[in-house]
């Protein structure tokens, strides 16, 4: 699930974190940088592992913090394809089911990766699965278990409002780093279903 | 910025989790200094991680239980990223060792699998075993007989 990147950046420390120990200011800058973000053909940054190098720093002429190259180890959140992970149903509609992992929530399983014989339930608004006479929810919130069968990522650009239409703002970016999966499989599906 | 490595090892959601509560307890720490400003991006992702994580198996880990683990299964010939699924998810009951190991059926006998199981819990203990174990035989088992994987219960 989750995979170390070597990276290897320029950091700047203000000031304000000249009290601390040079690796826990860098430290503090990685994080802030990079957590919570998507590195394209990387992942979802989670946080610095460790640092491996640092160089001794510059300042330029006329600012007032120093420039640091450091090189890190950054853990982040890629699972292989084919990997069996645990999340929890978002939400449900007749393409599919989205789930969440909570730190990470564009996951996607798509109604062809539904167990043979499930179906939309369009006034209870979840999945089912019929199996041998038994009707099996998935109702929001279930946690479960689902195999990653590629992932996607998206170039994004900071989103840019068009000449003309000040006031259409898309209500939705489309996700710069998604999983595909499925639930098709014995294992698979709900954890209470095993 | 530029990546040397993509990927230069894969890390255990106990790693992870360590790391994460090393940064949990740093912020914790500075909470105190009301001029320094925790940066909200770390804040949201340590908070659902941790969350996540604590939810998972690996909150009971520690570092001995994973080496006992890796030691009891260095006698199976199991690739890297099986371990480390094995490590992360814990498998139970035999369904779910099938689904980590690829073509199991071809590369391990049944008795194999059950072996590799009963390493993984006295490797990795937990408390809520018993009780969940509990909760399966109450539950009815629709799915019996298919595939001939017997839900084990041991």
């Amino acid at each position: 699930m989750f995979v170390l990147a070597v990276l290897r950046d320029t950091l700047k420390i203000v000031p304000s974190e000249f009290t601390k120990s040079r690796e826990e200011a860098l430290k503090y800058e990685i994080n802030r940088k990079y957590a919570n973000r998507v590195l394209h053909d990387i992942g979802l940054c989670m946080m610095v592992h460790d640092i491996l190098e640092i160089d001794e720093g510059y300042v330029q002429h006329s600012e007032g913090w120093i420039w640091v190259k450091v090189i890190f180890r950054l853990i982040v959140f890629r699972p292989f394809k084919d990997e069996i992970l645990v999340g929890r149903i978002r939400s449900a509609s007749p393409e599919g089911i989205q789930v969440s992992m909570g730190f990470f929530d564009d996951i996607t399983i798509s109604a062809d990766q539904m167990p043979v014989g499930s179906e939309y339930n369009g006034t209870e608004g979840v999945w089912v699965w019929r199996y041998e006479g038994n009707e099996l929810f998935m109702d929001l919130d279930e946690q479960v278990r689902f195999q990653v069968l590629d992932s996607a990522f998206l170039d994004v650009n900071p989103p840019r409002p068009k000449i003309g239409d000040v006031d259409s703002v898309p209500a939705s970016h489309p996700p710069p780093y998604s999983l595909i999966c499925t639930i098709a499989g014995d294992g698979l599906g709900l954890l209470t279903w095993w | 910025m530029e990546v040397l490595n993509r990927q230069e090892a894969l890390v255990t959601n106990y790693e992870v989790l360590m790391v994460l509560q090393e940064e949990d307890q740093r912020h914790k720490k500075t909470k105190s200094a009301p001029f320094v400003k925790y940066p909200e991006n770390v804040n949201t992702l340590k908070f659902e991680a941790l969350q996540y994580l604590n939810s998972t198996s690996c909150a009971t880990q520690s570092a001995e239980q994973i080496l006992a683990l890796k030691k009891g299964l260095a006698g199976f010939d199991l690739t890297k990223a099986e371990v480390l699924q094995i490590i992360n998810l814990r498998p139970k009951k035999q369904v779910e060792l099938y689904l980590i190991i690829e073509e199991c059926e071809e590369r391990f006998e049944s008795k194999d699998v059950e072996d590799i199981l009963r390493v993984v819990t006295s490797a990795l203990p937990r408390d809520d075993d018993e009780e969940e174990d509990g909760e399966d035989d109450n539950m009815e088992d629709g799915e019996q007989g298919e595939d001939e994987m017997d839900v084990d219960n041991s």
